[in-house]
């Protein structure tokens, strides 16, 4: 036994990741362009909208399960190239940080229209 | 013999340690000749010393796999007339991803690890007890339907040449082992998956497939394999799970 489980559960999640991004996603643009059809988009009704914990809720859920998948699916693409198990272990150690990153980021921004200020100040 | 075709055949000497090189062979065909039957007349009317494997003829050893035109194939189950080119030549190079000892002739050794690392027999449950009379292990026909196509394998090591990920990494299973493996895997009779799950269940095993599906295509039993490396995919999650 070398490695085991160290395969199955990337895979499986990129699957159910997947999953959850079509389902997120479809939601994410029914909200945006059908739920209002045919009214005037303005800042202040998207800043109302996003006031709202429910719609933020399917905001951030788009945004780590997006950013799960593509680093995700962007680690198999680089394991194709690197073949050093250290390397790897410090490879995705590298995508999670990234990934993280990017979720706090994503989230500081809706973080203040749902708060009134941003958490993070970033 | 009414035609003639070209042959362009890689070479290699390992004797002289030249480099491979490409020597052209103009052998006359007749309608219906497989590229085997235009190599057996170039090694006994031109040059005895090229060396390829065949043995039946028939599509059944798997013997005379080779690269003919860029693609791994059977040389008995591709026709001439299928394969020459506007210019009336043919290629034909070793097998990809195994090393080539002379001309057409490759080490198959990393295949036959890979296939033994898989467990490829039945393991049926040691704790059944064994019956007094007679021990019939039968199966229902929808449950051999699932492997039927499996265990039609002729390890011709076509799959494996196809296959780009063998190419990238040497570690990794390839389709035939996997494949194997499947044909024991979803047979009902066995109890053998604790003891290859480690092998399988590891990233040089199921999970190195990308599903380029290059295996299923060049197979020439025509064996689905990349559908069966994702069924032990699947098998393998289940696996995890209950741990």
């Amino acid at each position: 036994m070398r490695d085991r489980g160290r395969g199955a559960w990337p895979w499986l999640l990129q699957r159910v990741s997947a999953l959850a991004l079509l389902i997120l996603v479809v939601t994410h643009l029914w909200i945006e362009h059908f739920m209002h059809l045919g009214q005037t988009i303005t800042y202040h009704g998207v800043a109302a909208r996003l006031m709202h914990a429910a719609y933020d809720a399917v905001d951030y859920a788009l945004l780590i399960v997006v950013v799960y998948h593509a680093l995700n699916g962007f680690r198999s693409v680089l394991f194709d190239r690197i073949a050093a198990p250290a390397l790897q272990r410090l490879t995705t150690g590298l995508l999670w940080l990234v990934g993280i990153a990017t979720v706090v980021l994503g989230g500081d921004i809706l973080s203040a229209f749902l708060d009134g200020r941003a958490w993070f100040y970033l | 013999m009414d035609d003639t075709v070209q042959l362009d055949i890689q070479r290699f000497n390992p004797e002289t340690g030249d480099e491979p090189y490409w020597q052209t062979f103009d052998v006359p065909v007749s309608p219906g000749d497989p590229v085997l039957a235009a190599l057996m007349r170039v090694r006994e009317e031109q040059d005895g010393s090229l060396a390829f494997r065949a043995s039946c003829r028939s599509g059944i050893c798997g013997s005379d796999g080779m690269v003919i035109n860029g693609w791994p194939r059977l040389a008995c189950k591709t026709q001439v007339a299928d394969a020459r080119d506007a210019h009336g030549m043919i290629r034909i190079q070793p097998l990809f991803n195994l090393a080539c000892l002379k001309d057409l002739v490759v080490d198959q050794t990393p295949f036959w690890d890979k296939f033994r690392a898989v467990f490829p027999w039945l393991m049926p449950d040691t704790y059944e007890p064994e019956p007094e009379k007679e021990r019939r292990m039968t199966m229902e026909p929808d449950d051999f339907q699932l492997l039927s196509k499996a265990s039609d394998c002729i390890f011709c090591q076509i799959c494996f040449a196809a296959c780009p990920i063998v190419g990238l990494d040497q570690e990794f299973l390839g389709p035939q082992a996997l494949i194997k493996a499947y044909r024991f895997e979803a047979d009902p009779r066995d109890e053998g998956t604790p003891t290859r799950a480690p092998v399988l269940d590891d990233p040089e095993g199921v999970w190195r497939c990308r599903t380029i599906f290059n295996c299923t295509e060049a197979c020439p039993k025509g064996i689905p394999i990349t559908r069966g490396i994702q069924v032990l995919k699947r098998a393998m999650v289940q696996e995890e799970l209950r741990r």
